[in-house]
């Protein structure tokens, strides 16, 4: 059954060229948990085109986390950095990978805040 | 009460009295906090169950400090046979070395105790005094004495040990101490602060070079103090003063961890702001750039790694939108706050471009440039796209987290800071002038960048155009006619929120003021209603909210008047500049040399002193940045093409002033600059009128 995270990292691998990581180049590896098997994504980011594999290559930044927690975080319901914090995930090697990769975590909205002013009740 | 006793390094401090104990009430910052969480909140010496009396304290280096004691005898004619020296080292937690010396020609057997404790406070709760969620636990395992916090998977633990044999029991280590005569005893004494993650690995991934302990530490503050320029200059306290800047901004700079602890960039302030803060690192970097220019680099690229990139009302996240501040507490990890990062500003987007093209000028980094553009082109487009929230063209801002956002998300950010003349309170939007002028000058200064270093120069003739609209109508919609100066802000309607107030000199800074309206401008900042004779205050005399001792309505900020001078200069009012400078120069003597962050707004020939604001952080960094912005501004340095401009235009009475190897784009440079003693400040002030009209 798909579920968040595998629908993500599909989606990722289809979208190729993503300017918001232009100026990365690097590999950040998942190693997702969920009743204890452990599932690996690997995202290479080269000058930001994006290509994900299922092997356990090098990486960057190695990122230890449940795939419950995943599944929150690459659907916007989670923050990364919060989970981080609260140890709910582990990164290892350079964090700034990680940082970069939060930009990935939902497409750029064209939504203005003008538009949810008049658009939102209650402001 | 006594005095505090702070050291620091990076995100761990410690805040002690005077003895170097702690004994923390939960709504008060003392302690040893580490990441936003205080790891000590009970940190007390005992011998023979007294405490002791302080002889001194000497401040040895921004993370060290020694306090000498000795035991209280209960009267002044018996002399103390006993010496305690307590020196104490920051790094990632404490070390502090306990010595006691017995001057006696008997042995003496002493019972020494450390009193330890910790409430695991999120910073956020000892400023709001909120209630723990999680459990504690204590740990006493081969003479080590573990505290520690868990909530889920949250975990926080602080671990203290000793090298002399202790007896470790669940609130402190007892010593049986017998010393010889003439002899001492000592311990080091270890306390580590922990963010313990999954399988009791660090929570944030330790570099090998971050932070090595002291002896690095000394090495890397004394490479970091040689590489700044020399100053010379005839008036001394301003050597203080300069030196003073240098170390606190070395002591406030902060290598964050999630970037990989390899680089640094300065924090806010201390207590609260031990932290990444958009606005303040911008701001600090801009008034360090001519003597270090490595800070500016790295807050560029540690806040364009943040730069927002989706809509998250929670964080007040937009697209292009840079951060207003990280934290790493409790309250943060859980999501009850939203500063992982919080991105609720509405100034440091245009002042991220403006950092990068200034850096740019000044140390010929096209390289950077070149890297952080989509950044660039980000922000230019949040100020269009997402920071126009009335539709007028104008910056302004609105939180849309009503719950734990910030009302106002300009500098002055308190409550009551914007107001109306007779001083009622506008509703939101609100559109601070300030963020017009750096919205102006991000333009300028993007078409630029565009020009000379992306090859396009419509998108530089587009930034360019609309630059100059955004001044024509500024200079229109914001001016108050019956008072000659610019309203602080637009309300919601489109009407002018028109107190007095500093922000118009920011006006000035960002090139934003019409030359025909600058002389009146200027005639108010220098006038008896803002001008308190040491500063500008951030609100005029008179007005419906002016309190001297008001946090943003009237009190005098260093940082606030250092960007002030810098735009007087710009529009050529030089020894208006020189006054603002002499002013503040002159407050910071009466605090060796540390400028608060903010001081009383009283007349300065009412207090003949200047009076701190009770609660101010100090250091704080964009006030220990503002000597620096003042040298700038008092030398006239100003980089043009791969040559560093020096006009120096002193105060009267600094004599000779000579800043030597000014780092930049053209190696190293000196400039020198000499007061005009003769002259009274008067008559300096008559040669600018000359220099504005040239």
């Amino acid at each position: 059954m798909a579920n968040a995270t595998e629908e993500f990292f599909d989606g990722l691998g289809r979208r190729g060229h993503e300017p918001l990581v232009a100026r990365v180049h690097g590999a950040l590896r998942f190693d997702v948990t969920q009743h204890g098997k452990t599932d690996v994504y690997r995202l290479i980011i080269d000058g930001g085109h994006l290509t994900v594999s299922r092997d356990p290559g090098h990486a960057d930044c190695v990122i230890r986390v449940d795939r419950a927690v995943l599944d929150g975080i690459v659907s916007g319901r989670m923050n990364a950095m919060a989970a981080l914090l609260r140890g709910a995930l582990a990164a290892e090697g350079d964090p700034e990978m990680m940082v970069i990769f939060q930009r990935l975590m939902s497409p750029p909205t064209r939504e203005t805040q003008r538009e949810r002013i008049t658009t939102v009740a209650g402001w | 009460m006594t005095k505090e006793v702070r050291i620091l390094d990076g995100n761990t401090f410690v805040v002690s009295d005077d003895a170097g104990d702690v004994t923390a009430s939960p709504t008060e910052p003392t302690g040893l906090f580490s990441y936003d969480t205080r790891f000590l909140s009970t940190w007390a010496l005992t011998i023979d169950g007294k405490r002791l009396t302080t002889l001194s304290v000497d401040d040895l280096q921004y993370f060290e400090t020694r306090f000498f004691l000795v035991p209280d005898t209960g009267s002044i004619y018996v002399n103390a046979t006993l010496s305690v020296i307590r020196q104490r080292t920051v790094e990632s937690g404490f070390t502090e070395r306990l010595t006691i010396m017995n001057h006696d020609d008997k042995v003496v057997d002493l019972s020494v105790r450390i009193e330890a404790g910790t409430d695991f406070a999120d910073m956020f709760e000892v400023k709001d005094a909120l209630a723990k969620k999680g459990k504690t636990y204590t740990r006493i395992e081969h003479g080590r004495l573990t505290f520690g916090y868990e909530r889920e998977t949250f975990r926080r633990e602080t671990a203290i040990s000793s090298t002399a044999t202790a007896d470790v029991d669940e609130k402190g280590l007892s010593f049986t101490v017998h010393i010889q005569p003439h002899k001492e005893w000592t311990t080091i004494l270890r306390v580590e602060a922990m963010m313990v993650g999954p399988d009791g690995k660090p929570v944030l991934p330790r570099h090998a070079d971050d932070s090595d302990g002291p002896s690095n530490m000394l090495a890397e503050l004394d490479g970091w103090l040689s590489g700044a320029p020399r100053l010379e200059c005839d008036w001394e306290p301003l050597q203080e003063t300069y030196r003073r800047s240098l170390v606190d901004l070395a002591a406030l700079r902060f290598a964050p961890r999630v970037t990989g602890g390899k680089h640094s960039l300065p924090a806010a302030g201390l207590p609260w702001f031990m932290t990444m803060f958009g606005r303040d690192s911008i701001l600090t970097s801009l008034q360090a750039l001519p003597f270090n220019a490595d800070l500016a680099a790295t807050t560029l690229r540690v806040l364009a790694d943040w730069q927002g990139s989706r809509v998250d009302d929670f964080r007040d996240e937009d697209p292009g939108r840079i951060l207003h501040e990280m934290r790493y507490g409790e309250t943060v990890a859980f999501e009850e706050r939203p500063h992982s990062p919080y991105y609720g500003n509405a100034d440091a987007t245009p002042l991220f471009v403006v950092l990068l093209d200034e850096y740019e000028r000044w140390s010929g980094d096209t390289e950077l440039v070149r890297e952080l553009e989509y950044e660039v082109r980000a922000a230019l487009a949040w100020i269009d796209d997402y920071a126009d929230l009335m539709g007028n063209g104008y910056i302004s801002y609105q939180r849309r987290n009503e719950e734990t956002g910030l009302e106002n998300q300009c500098w002055k950010d308190s409550w009551d800071s914007i107001a109306y003349r007779d001083g009622r309170l506008p509703g939101f939007p609100r559109a601070t002038c300030e963020l017009q002028g750096y919205a102006y000058d991000a333009k300028v200064r993007g078409a630029r960048l565009a020009r000379e270093f992306w090859n396009d120069p419509a998108y530089a003739d587009k930034l360019e155009s609309q630059a100059a609209d955004l001044k024509r109508r500024f200079n229109r919609d914001f001016w108050v006619r019956d008072g000659k100066y610019f309203a602080l802000a637009l309300d919601a309607d489109g009407s002018q929120v028109d107190a007095l107030t500093s922000n118009i000199g920011h006006l000035l800074w960002s090139g934003i003021v019409d030359r025909t309206k600058a002389k009146a401008v200027v005639g108010h900042l220098m006038g008896p209603r803002l001008w308190s004779g040491w500063g500008v205050r951030t609100m005029a005399e008179g007005d419906g909210r002016y309190n001297p001792i008001g946090y943003h309505v009237g009190t005098v900020w260093p940082f606030d008047n250092s960007f002030i001078a810098w735009g007087l200069r710009r529009y050529g009012y030089k020894a208006e500049a020189a006054r603002v400078a002499a002013g503040i120069l002159e407050a910071a003597t009466f605090f060796d040399g540390r400028l608060p962050e903010a001081f009383g707004g009283y007349e300065r020939s009412l207090t003949k002193f200047p009076v701190q604001y009770p609660t101010a952080c100090s250091p704080q960094a964009w006030s220990t940045g503002a000597p620096l912005l003042f040298l700038r501004t008092m030398l006239g340095l100003d980089p043009v093409g791969d040559q560093l401009v020096v006009d120096p235009v002193l105060p009267s009475g600094f004599g000779q002033l000579e800043l030597l190897d000014i780092p930049g784009r053209w190696g190293v440079r000196d400039a020198f600059g000499r007061s005009r003693n003769e002259a009274p400040a008067r008559a300096n002030v008559a040669g600018s009128a000359n220099a504005a009209s040239r």
